[in-house]
């Protein structure tokens, strides 16, 4: 049984990382498409159809840094803790990567007909990083209250 | 699930939006040349779908067959398309078309309904067949705008009818492409769109007043011949 929940422990501890790596490389992938046929239809704005679509990113830099967090020995007792907060927390990073980078393509697509209303397109895209970062800012509080193994 | 629904999201982005009103656009948003160059990045089972949606809608890819070969032929390419979305898109049109032969037939002076394999396609052909006599042949709530393309068709104004046809195709494909913007169907759909737009811009008056002299000039030369001789 210790075993398992020593596995389920490490599986917690790299999740966040894992998970967010895979939303990004989905939202980066959808969006980078969208940004690079804006491109052929039109003669400026290109940096920014970029800077957009790499905005899924973050979701990657979130995980490193919940997983450094959680980053402790492993031991039976917080093991079940890090599982915890480590899936979890990776699956709503996951999530909010692959949902930003849809937004993301939409903007692109929207602003490239309407250059006028590139901020304001932006937006839905901004709201889905605001949930990923409450999924980071309280993966970092409550990893506090997991014990640290005896060493 | 994902990976279906942005399929193409390099593609439509490419691809410079329609505009609102059909009547708005002077020329299609992108030429024909351009378009296919983009087409050429669809997936080789995409490409063979739309190439089949396309020998079915675009008049200049539907052979020169009686009425009977023809809808025998569209039914064996419709049995053979599995997306429920395509089948929609082209019966909805091919009943469109259905209907207003029928109506431009009866108005011709065609007192019984053509032979039921030379009807159409669709679920119209038994109301048209059973209803032959009635103006809106008994599916006027079902398709509002029938009435209004019976009375154009009675008053003979061609250009009208063929703006209010058009219009209707257009604002029914609009319809259609809600929820779809980077997927297989905002594809067809685009591509549909841009043929009514296409179809629109060529049409010319002159032009046409000299292609129909043309063909009447060339049957008539044979006739003379054979007279003459």
């Amino acid at each position: 049984m210790i075993e398992i929940m020593l596995v389920l422990g490490w599986l917690g501890l790299y999740a966040p990382m894992a998970l967010g790596a895979i939303g990004s490389i989905i939202g980066c992938a959808i969006a980078g498409q969208a940004a690079i046929g804006a491109m052929l239809d039109t003669e400026s704005g290109y940096g920014r159809y970029v800077g957009v679509s790499a905005m899924p990113s973050s979701q990657v830099i979130y995980g490193i840094v919940i997983m450094f967090t959680l980053n402790r020995p492993i031991a039976g007792d917080n093991a079940a803790g890090i599982f915890a907060i480590g899936l979890l927390s990776g699956f709503a990073l996951l999530f909010s990567a692959v949902y930003q980078g849809q937004c993301c393509a939409s903007a692109i697509h929207a602003a490239k007909a309407k250059p006028e209303i590139f901020g304001l397109s932006i937006a839905p895209a901004a709201i889905v990083e605001g949930f990923a970062v409450f999924a980071f800012i309280f993966a970092l509080v409550i990893s506090a209250g997991i014990a640290q193994a005896p060493v | 699930m994902i990976a279906e629904r942005f399929k193409y999201a390099m593609l439509m982005a490419s691809l410079p939006p329609h505009k609102p009103d059909l009547y708005a656009a002077k020329q299609t948003p992108i030429s024909e040349i351009q378009l296919q160059k983009r087409l050429q990045w669809l997936e080789p089972q995409d490409a063979e779908d739309l190439a089949k949606i396309q020998s079915l809608l675009y008049w200049s890819k539907i052979p020169d067959a009686s009425d009977e070969n023809f809808i025998a032929h569209t039914s064996a390419i419709l049995e053979t398309l599995h997306n429920v979305f395509f089948r929609q898109v082209i019966t909805w049109r091919l009943e469109l078309r259905t209907v207003i032969a029928a109506l431009r037939k009866r108005h011709q002076g065609m007192k019984t309904p053509p032979d039921k394999s030379a009807l159409g396609v669709g679920r119209w052909n038994l109301f048209i067949e059973k209803n032959w006599e009635q103006a809106d042949f008994g599916i006027g709530r079902q398709l509002p705008w029938l009435d209004q393309a019976n009375t154009l068709i009675r008053n003979q104004d061609s250009l009208a009818l063929e703006k209010f046809l058009l219009n209707l195709v257009w604002r029914h494909y609009e319809q259609q492409g809600n929820g779809h913007y980077f997927d297989f169907e905002a594809v067809i759909i685009y591509v549909l769109r841009w043929d009514v737009i296409n179809r629109w811009n060529h049409y010319h008056k002159q032009q046409a007043v000299q292609r129909f002299s043309d063909i009447v000039e060339q049957r008539l030369q044979g006739v003379f011949d054979g007279f003459y001789q």
